[in-house]
């Protein structure tokens, strides 16, 4: 589903990511974990088309993606669909007047009839349960009401693949276990999972693979996030405990 | 709209410098009166944010796209006092770190982008405001407010350029700094803003204005209620002036012999003035093209274009409330 | 575990329609733009090869209006061999983003111009042309230079009111905040635009809006802290005058340029 070959990331003077080889099957469900810095951010935008590689190779499912590509616009527009990103900072991710109309923002541009739409937002709203919200305005919802609704307008594309950046930063512990939940059923229906974080606690059992990026920005070990969770003297070492 | 320095007169931009000073001086104490909660920050802020809205392209119909000033929309959410500051100081850092409009002409693209706009876009945007007593009518005010806030902007900076000719000329009688009169200045600026440019200021400001409106109607400025007098006579005192332009034109005309104005209204057809921000996917030639008429006097191309203006006023106030009318009817 | 709706199960079969969106990516480059240049010039510890800000400010403001006021294409010679010296000096890339601006500005001065040349103004619409270029350059030249922190201490310097600098001191910081926020919200919008947006100016107003609430609450914050740490509406901008060899050099060359200036409007 996705291939990375020797990707490296400038931005500015610095690498951010240095020759990164990484192979995602579909259907897995992957945590990238790493300290503060070390680019799990920027590998997540690279994925998702918005930073570019300096060197090395991007494959999604046998497309290559390159700018010349992404140039195309119906191309890039249906590489977007498929893959979908919650960002880091919720609040940037919602620039909708209402709940409602920012989860049918994307269903609307895909050309589905309105009943259609409809049907996806009230799946979505019901999914995330979030009813109460639906005539609220974004912008005012506490921290755990905006990551649900963009993570609901982001499921109303129906992507294949879910990159999540640091999902369960700054939610209260029935937010995590909430969240987790979600990620596991979306996962168990067939979707791709990538996703960053250092809150270990609230996702265990969600992740089989595991992919660490050392603090000089190189990936450091890929295997089994039970072997790694459990290898405190490595994770100690890579200072991410 | 950003002037760049060798435009204009040295002696022209002393002139507006020094007119901008206490412009400066009053905005300074009124916005510090006026935002009582947060106050310094709140300038400071509202300058990056002026900077940054700047740097948005907006969308027009059929592809192309443009930047906006944004003058009465800050003026109409922070007030025209903190307006004046905010946008002046985001033109200093626009001058200073990134080139963008000259150093000498500072003075000169304060005077036309930090006052002329945010005051005349924000008393338009009361005076109707406060003749209709629905949402609608806000936006409409604000509409018409930026519209023709930045034209009068587009306007003075016309003026600016046009009167070099007749004050810089070197021993030669050629001209210092800006080449062209008011009579093609004043078109060549006027035409690209009326048509497109104050369009794309419309979409921004209202678009962003509804937004704002409808989030969070508690962090729009409210003006002080005895403020309407001063507005009516700042109104008075636009309209009074730009009969003044019109006849500023007309003697520096009278300054260029017959067989020169032959060459402007010829050399005319190619000039054109187009404001940074709209070169790209925007024809001025072709329509500067269709603006002289061959073989007719100069002045008939003014007398043209004023009627097309007027013309065009019309027509966007029509559509404009359409616009709004289905924009309420989707809603 | 929760119960996925039919349609989230299925890949979509999806083929996007065509639409005129480049304002989104062109909105996006031009925030790059601006917070690349921002990244790049701050937070630089003032080391030995840089020039005081006063001075450079000072020295821009002096040559940019003896361009403006001669009337001798012999100080315009003379200015641009200074200015290719100054560029000499500074590294390729640098030298690179000054002449595409500056060239870029030069052109555009020269189609603007191109009709008076019709009309027997050619010398005059060279004199202007070569004017532009030079101060745009010069100015290029500085702000490529110069730390964005330390210019508010050269309008300190030149006696700006307190007020004043605070203001622009929180306008540059924040400059570089909104806009990594902004241009957050404008690739959230890129990565969820998969078809046709009908309400484009509707989309825009949101970010610019939500830009603008975010801004005032980012306010309202600074002013709490700063009262808290005893803020009262006063405030002393603090900076000294250290003056190296180098600034030395930029006045010399500054005074040069002036003596120039008379000697070839003597002739």
């Amino acid at each position: 589903m996705i291939e990375l070959q020797g990707v490296t990331c400038t931005y500015g003077d610095g690498d951010v990511l240095t020759e990164v080889d990484l192979r995602i099957q579909r259907g897995e469900a992957v945590a990238i974990i790493g300290p503060n810095g070390c680019g799990k951010s920027t590998l997540l935008k690279l994925l998702n088309g918005i930073v570019l590689p300096r060197k090395g190779r991007y494959a999604f499912d046998a497309d290559d993606i390159t700018p010349e590509r992404l140039k195309d616009a119906t191309f890039a527009k249906r590489f977007h669909q498929r893959i979908g990103f919650l960002f880091q900072n919720s609040d940037t991710q919602l620039f909708c007047p209402v709940v409602h109309d920012e989860i049918a923002f994307g269903p609307r541009q895909m050309g589905l009839s309105e009943e259609q739409v409809a049907r996806r937002v009230e799946d979505c709203i019901e999914l995330m349960g979030i009813g109460k919200l639906r005539n609220r305005v974004p912008y005012h919802l506490s921290e755990g009401e905006k990551r649900k609704v963009a993570l609901a307008a982001v499921l109303a594309l129906n992507p294949e693949v879910l990159v999540l950046d640091e999902p369960m930063n700054g939610l209260d512990p029935r937010m995590k276990h909430f969240l987790r939940e979600i990620i596991l059923s979306l996962n168990h229906g067939g979707k791709t999972i990538l996703c960053s974080t250092h809150d270990f606690r609230y996702i265990d059992g969600v992740f089989r693979t595991a992919v660490v990026i050392g603090e000089d920005h190189r990936v450091v070990r890929v295997g089994s996030y039970h072997e790694i969770i459990n290898d405190k003297d490595f994770l100690r070492a890579q200072n991410i405990i | 709209m950003h002037i760049p320095d060798n435009y204009l007169s040295p002696a022209t931009c002393a002139v507006m410098g020094a007119a901008m000073v206490p412009v400066w001086a009053i905005s300074a104490r009124k916005a510090q009166a006026e935002i009582s909660r947060a106050k310094v920050p709140l300038l400071g802020i509202g300058a990056a944010f002026s900077f940054l809205i700047m740097m948005f392209n907006v969308p027009l119909p059929g592809g192309t796209t443009g930047h906006a000033v944004g003058g009465t929309l800050i003026a109409a959410l922070l007030g025209p006092w903190a307006a004046c500051i905010a946008v002046s100081v985001a033109l200093l850092i626009q001058a200073l770190l990134f080139g963008d409009g000259g150093i000498l002409a500072f003075g000169a693209n304060a005077f036309n982008m930090a006052f002329v706009i945010p005051f005349l876009g924000y008393f338009i945007y009361r005076f109707i405001k406060g003749r209709t007593s629905s949402p609608r009518g806000e936006l409409i005010g604000l509409g018409v407010g930026s519209y023709l806030a930045i034209n009068m902007a587009a306007l003075c900076a016309a003026i600016e350029f046009g009167i070099q000719p007749a004050i810089a000329r070197d021993a030669a009688g050629l001209p210092l700094y800006c080449p062209y009169p008011l009579a093609v200045s004043i078109p060549a600026m006027l035409i690209p803003h009326l048509v497109v440019a104050g369009f794309i200021e419309v979409f921004f400001t209202v678009g962003v204005f509804a937004f704002i409106k409808r989030v969070s109607p508690g962090s729009v400025y409210e003006g002080a209620r005895t403020r309407i007098q001063a507005i009516y006579g700042l109104i008075v005192a636009f309209v009074c002036l730009s009969p003044l332009g019109l006849l500023a034109s007309g003697t520096a005309w009278g300054e260029w012999g017959a067989e020169e104005i032959k060459n402007v209204a010829t050399g005319g057809k190619a000039l054109g003035y187009v404001p940074t921000g709209m070169t790209n996917g925007f024809s001025l030639k072709a329509l500067l093209a269709d603006y002289t008429v061959p073989g007719m006097p100069e002045w008939t191309g003014y007398i043209v274009s004023a009627v097309a203006g007027a013309a065009l006023l019309v027509i966007v106030f029509k559509l404009f409330g359409l616009l709004r009318r289905s924009e309420v009817e989707t809603s | 575990m929760k119960a996925m709706p039919g349609w989230l199960l299925q890949d979509a079969r999806y083929q996007p329609r065509q639409d005129k969106d480049a304002f989104v990516d062109r909105s996006i480059l031009r925030f790059l733009s601006v917070l690349s240049k921002g990244r790049a010039r701050s937070g630089r510890i003032q080391g030995h090869g840089h020039t005081e800000p006063l001075v450079k400010v000072l020295s821009i403001i002096v040559v940019a209006l003896l361009v403006s006021l001669t009337r001798s294409p012999a100080f315009l010679v003379l200015t641009a061999t200074g200015l290719l010296v100054s560029l000499a000096f500074q590294e390729a890339r640098l030298i690179a983003r000054v002449l595409k601006t500056s060239l870029a500005v030069a052109v555009f001065t020269v189609l603007i111009l191109l009709p008076s040349v019709f009309w027997g103004r050619g010398s005059a619409a060279v004199m202007i042309t070569v004017k532009v270029f030079l101060s745009v350059a010069f100015v290029k030249l500085v702000s490529a230079t110069a730390d964005w922190a330390s210019i508010s201490g050269a309008f300190k310097r030149l006696g700006a009111p307190d007020l004043f600098i605070l203001v622009f001191d929180i306008a540059l910081k924040y400059i570089t905040l909104l806009g990594e926020f902004a241009l957050s919200m404008l690739y959230a919008l890129k990565l969820r635009s998969v078809g046709r947006n009908t309400g484009k100016t509707a989309s825009l107003g949101g970010i610019a809006g939500t830009l603008f609430l975010k801004s005032k609450e980012m306010a309202e914050d600074m002013y709490g802290a700063m009262e808290c740490r005893g803020f009262t509406g006063e405030y002393r901008a603090a900076g000294r005058l250290r003056l190296r060899w180098r600034d030395g050099m930029v006045c010399g060359a500054t005074g040069l340029l002036i003596a120039l200036f008379f000697l070839t409007r003597a002739r």
